[in-house]
């Protein structure tokens, strides 16, 4: 008995879906089996018989192509499979193609997907928070229009009373604190909260329990809630830590809280050590209504523009209520979003156009490789289609082809996007965390997304114009060429456009960075390191005190060998500013106003070498008690006393981290100006004080010394022999921080570099590839030009000015598209023009010269041809 | 050349033969092939891995419609008849071919072979 039903099931193997492959296989069997027995008895020998059914079943192997193809018309899907092995086998054949291929994109893709990464972190992953959308920033707006993100506690009350827009209102600041008694003093980034911060954003405490009213308001209760890593580094994750009281500020606290291991408040780039309750701290100026030192977070009720304007009417009845303080100021909301992370989105915005643009040109690059392969394939198409594809099914076989190039190298692109993403949050500006980009679903999706975009990028020019010409051209000549020609031109015209964009950028960044780097500080920060100090209140409560302290310590650090000079200053250069209002006095003004202020010791100048231009620097004898004395820089005193001498004239400081006690200084000098907030940011008026005439808390040490970071022991050691509970740490040498200011820009300007570099390199292997093509596909138009009398040097002068005005379209596109983009990058730029012409000029020039670099070589080939050879060969 | 032609030849006039044997009633494929095989002569057969996609192609374009019909004391069949579209397709395919036939015939002078 012979089993028909798996005679017909092997040979059909699996050319049609599952239900209906078994229907076939029955009737197929059936069959077999009527044609067996007739034969049978027509006489035929079983063997005979058996052998002429199964030759006719499937002469050749047709019958699964057959029934396959017949099968297949169902879906434009089916035979997909067969592409793919197809795409496979060809690209195996072709290993060259393949990685070059392969390679190209994962550079492209990998690119992509790390800054997507990092561009989701920050801009549209949802905050790990309840409902994120609705949590809004409330910030004022000065009198002048200028924005402002933090208030004052007193306002906040108010606003916290008053609305109705909002469904719960909290306020919060960054701030420091010491922790001493586990282990070495140490000083630990914590956030101060009102009780309403967690319940409104929706998050508990891990263990214990969140603030309670009393323990926010001024001499309540102590309390503090460790975040999840400060419990885990220093309390080995004791369970039983709640109740336990460490020393915070020089004053016992008990631990009510441990928040969660996830739970961060990206309110600053570092990690927050713990919490403190707002309400509690002691800072005179805390309780000021001009005292702008909290921000304020709500959860929306109804729309913005309902909470804006709600906010903008209580705004004017508190200006109509203080007048001194409110006047002129209005208030609005911001997103939570675009508060914190606002800052970042320019740069990553930046970069994502630069590696989109990268990712294009690998695209072009890969689009005309693939046109030249495919063209040479084209008589292969033509029989298929003369052999009935159809056309869909060609487009379909390329298509597959470019897609299969891009799924490989979308999954190295995804490899090495997890190692570009650690890089590039690094460099990653504002508050965006390296641990927060990840590479979750999100990013799985989009990887794949991408791949299918760069894969029909690739494949759709290519699978459309071969397949266009297929039946017609097979066996005549390429009447299909010069479209072809045209579309590779407009490739390589795009890559030169691409590359004209990115060098552009990359030229503009970095000389914006080296005119910055030019700018002088007004100081000379080389050999100076820097200490923070921080006097806890509890310990240090009054001025005589912390002067007691910083003698000492001024005393003892000038000791250690290798020490040149040493200086206190509140606050030191880039770490931070404070800005009091000061009149001048004999002056009628109506409202006081602001200039930077800073309170240095005698040393100042000294240490970090600022100019004097008129009268006398601090020295020893400005003490607490003697005259009140005061150094203005050169644009104070051109702002306020134009062409009158300042020195001797008297102003009128009021100092607002002490009670806004008002002092009237004599002005005894005048320095030069100190880009004290970065190189990119203009000076400002600034006033100086003796640090012993206004101690803060917050003085750093300047230290001038050869010996640098290797001194910071030794200064411990000073500090700890006055106060043994004081934390000494986080020190850091000037130059190094100044530099970092301006790392944004330097890694902005570096990575655009790279990404342009790369960017020509492929625009020019694609020119090179692409021009070698259009050569030989030239080649008898050539030869019969050099029969009739052309030379080799009007060949050469052919194929390159060929070269020459692709090149040039491509510089003209991609001028256009540097004007266009040349908004986005203007804020970033430092004193250069995104339209800078020379930059423009040369970047084109330089681009037009490689394009023609590399296409030299294939013109050089063209211009060797033998006319009789290649003649012959046609 | 000639396995071209005969090739040729046999996928043009399978569709009006297929069609001419459902014509009055529905047949199994089997039937059909072996009709078809037996009143040429033997001169047009099939076979099997050719035959039977040619038929699903039929029904795809429905032309022809296959069911699976089971009769008393008889394995289930699969039996094919002519949709209304069908016969359309057959009386244009018939009027066709005795165009291209009858000229055929009288350029080539052909006879047909008793």
């Amino acid at each position: 008995m012979i089993d028909w039903r798996e005679e017909v099931r092997r040979r059909l193997k699996a050319s049609a879906p599952a239900g209906r492959q078994e229907e076939i296989v029955d009737e197929l069997a059936q069959d077999l089996e009527l044609r067996y027995e007739a034969m049978r008895e027509r006489g035929m020998a079983h063997d005979e018989a058996y052998r002429a059914l199964l030759a006719s079943l499937d002469p050749g192997g047709v019958l699964s192509r057959n029934v396959a193809r017949v099968e297949g018309t169902a879906s434009p899907f089916s035979g997909i499979a067969r592409d793919v092995r197809l795409a496979w086998r060809v690209l195996s054949c072709e290993p060259g193609f393949a990685i070059v291929g392969i390679m190209t994109l994962a550079i492209g893709i990998g690119a992509n997907l790390a800054i997507f990464s990092l561009a989701y972190a920050a801009l549209w992953r949802p905050l790990p928070f309840v409902s994120p959308g609705e949590l809004v920033e409330i910030h004022e707006r000065r009198p002048n229009g200028a924005p402002a993100t933090y208030t004052s506690l007193p306002n906040f009350k108010d606003w916290q009373a008053a609305t109705r827009s909002f469904d719960g209102m909290a306020a919060y600041t960054d701030s420091g604190a010491t922790l001493t008694g586990v282990g070495d003093p140490v000083r630990l980034a914590a956030i101060q909260i009102s009780t309403g911060v967690l319940p409104l954003i929706g998050v508990e405490p891990m263990l214990g329990r969140n603030f309670t009213e009393d323990e926010d308001r001024l001499q309540g209760a102590p309390a503090v809630i460790l975040s999840h890593h400060l419990w885990q580094e220093r309390f080995g994750a004791d369970r039983t830590v709640l109740g336990r009281t460490i020393t915070i500020e020089g004053e016992p606290r008990p631990i009510v809280g441990v928040m969660g291991p996830g739970f961060h408040f990206p309110i600053r780039p570092e990690p927050v050590d713990l919490y403190l309750p707002i309400g509690r701290d002691p800072f005179p100026l805390m309780q000021l209504r001009d005292g702008r030192l909290i921000k304020v977070i709500a959860r929306l009720r109804g729309s913005v523009e309902q909470a804006n304007a709600e906010m903008a009417s209580l705004a004017n009845r508190l200006a109509a209520a203080y007048p001194d303080t409110n006047t002129g100021w209005s208030a609005f909301v911001v997103p939570l979003r675009d508060d914190w992370f606002g800052s970042a989105r320019q740069g990553i915005l930046l970069l994502f156009g630069a590696v989109a643009f990268v990712l294009l040109i690998a695209c072009a690059n890969l689009a005309s490789l693939m046109m030249a392969r495919s063209e040479i394939r084209r008589r292969d198409m033509a029989v298929r289609r003369a052999l009935g594809a159809s056309r869909f099914q060609l487009v379909r076989q390329i298509l597959v082809q470019s897609l299969v190039i891009a799924a490989a190298g979308g999954i190295a692109g995804a490899v090495l996007s997890t190692w570009l993403v650690d890089a590039a949050s690094a460099i990653a500006p504002g508050n965006v965390r390296a641990a927060d980009a990840g590479f979750g679903a999100v990013h799985s999706l989009t990887a794949i997304g991408v791949t299918l975009i760069a894969g029909l990028l690739i494949g759709i020019g290519p699978a459309w114009l071969t397949s266009r010409d297929a039946p017609l051209t097979a066996d005549r000549g390429t009447p299909g060429g010069a479209r072809h020609n045209r579309f590779l031109s407009v490739l390589l015209a795009a890559e030169v456009a691409a590359g004209i964009v990115l060098l552009a950028g990359a030229g503009l960044f970095t000389q914006s960075l080296s005119r910055l780097m030019a700018v002088n500080p007004g100081i000379d920060a080389s050999d100076v390191l820097v200490v923070p100090i921080e006097l806890p209140l509890n310990d240090y409560p009054d001025d005589a005190g912390r002067n007691r302290f910083y003698s000492a310590a001024l005393e003892g650090i000038a000791d250690i060998p290798g020490v040149t000079s040493v200086a206190t200053a509140f606050p030191v250069p880039l770490g931070g500013t404070v800005a009091f209002p000061f009149t001048i006095d004999g002056r009628v003004s109506d409202r006081p106003t602001g200039a930077y202020y800073r309170s240095v010791s005698a040393g100042y100048f000294t240490t970090l070498r600022v100019p004097v231009r008129r009268g006398r620097v601090f020295n020893d004898d400005d003490r607490a008690n003697s005259p009140q004395v005061a150094i203005i820089n050169e644009s104070m005193a051109s702002q306020y006393f134009g062409d009158a001498d300042p020195l001797g004239q008297r102003i009128t400081i009021v100092d607002r981290n002490a009670g806004d006690r008002r002092t009237s200084r004599e002005i005894v000098g005048v320095v030069g100006d100190v880009r004290h907030q970065g190189l990119d940011r203009p000076s400002g008026p600034e006033m100086y004080v003796p640090g012993s005439q206004a101690p803060s808390q917050w003085m750093s040490l300047a230290v001038r010394s050869a010996r640098g970071s290797e001194l910071v022991a030794a200064i411990a050691a000073t500090v700890h022999g006055i106060d043994p509970a004081l934390p000494v740490q986080g020190a850091y040498v000037l130059e190094e921080r100044i530099a970092r200011a301006a790392s944004p820009r330097i890694f902005s300007a570096r990575l655009l570099s790279a990404f342009a570099v790369a960017a020509v390199l492929l625009a020019l292997i694609g020119i090179a590839a692409t021009s070698a093509y259009i050569v030989a596909q030239r080649t008898p138009e050539i030869a019969v030009r050099m029969a009739v009398g052309a030379t080799s040097t009007t060949v050469l002068a052919m194929i390159l000015s060929g070269t020459f005005r692709v090149a040039v379209a491509g510089a003209v596109m991609g001028l256009l598209a540097s004007a266009g983009l040349s908004g986005a990058i203007r804020g970033m730029l430092f004193e250069i023009n995104p339209l800078d012409p020379l930059t423009l000029a040369l970047v084109t020039a330089a681009m037009i010269a490689l394009a023609l670099l590399a296409g030299l070589g294939p013109a050089r080939r063209a211009a060797a041809i033998d006319p009789v050879v290649s003649l012959r060969r046609d | 050349m000639a396995d071209t032609f005969d090739a040729a030849v046999r996928r043009g006039s399978a569709e009006i033969l297929i069609l001419s044997m459902i014509e009055e009633r529905a047949r199994h494929g089997y039937d059909i092939a072996r009709r078809i095989e037996e009143q040429s002569g033997g001169v047009v057969c099939f076979n099997i891995a050719s035959f039977y996609p040619l038929l699903y192609q039929l029904e795809r374009r429905g032309v022809i419609k296959g069911r699976w019909v089971e009769r008393d004391g008889q394995r289930r069949r699969r039996y094919y008849r002519i949709t209304p579209a069908g016969r359309a397709v057959l009386e244009s395919q018939r009027s066709k071919w005795n165009d291209f036939l009858g000229a055929l015939s009288k350029m080539a002078r052909l006879r047909p072979s008793r």
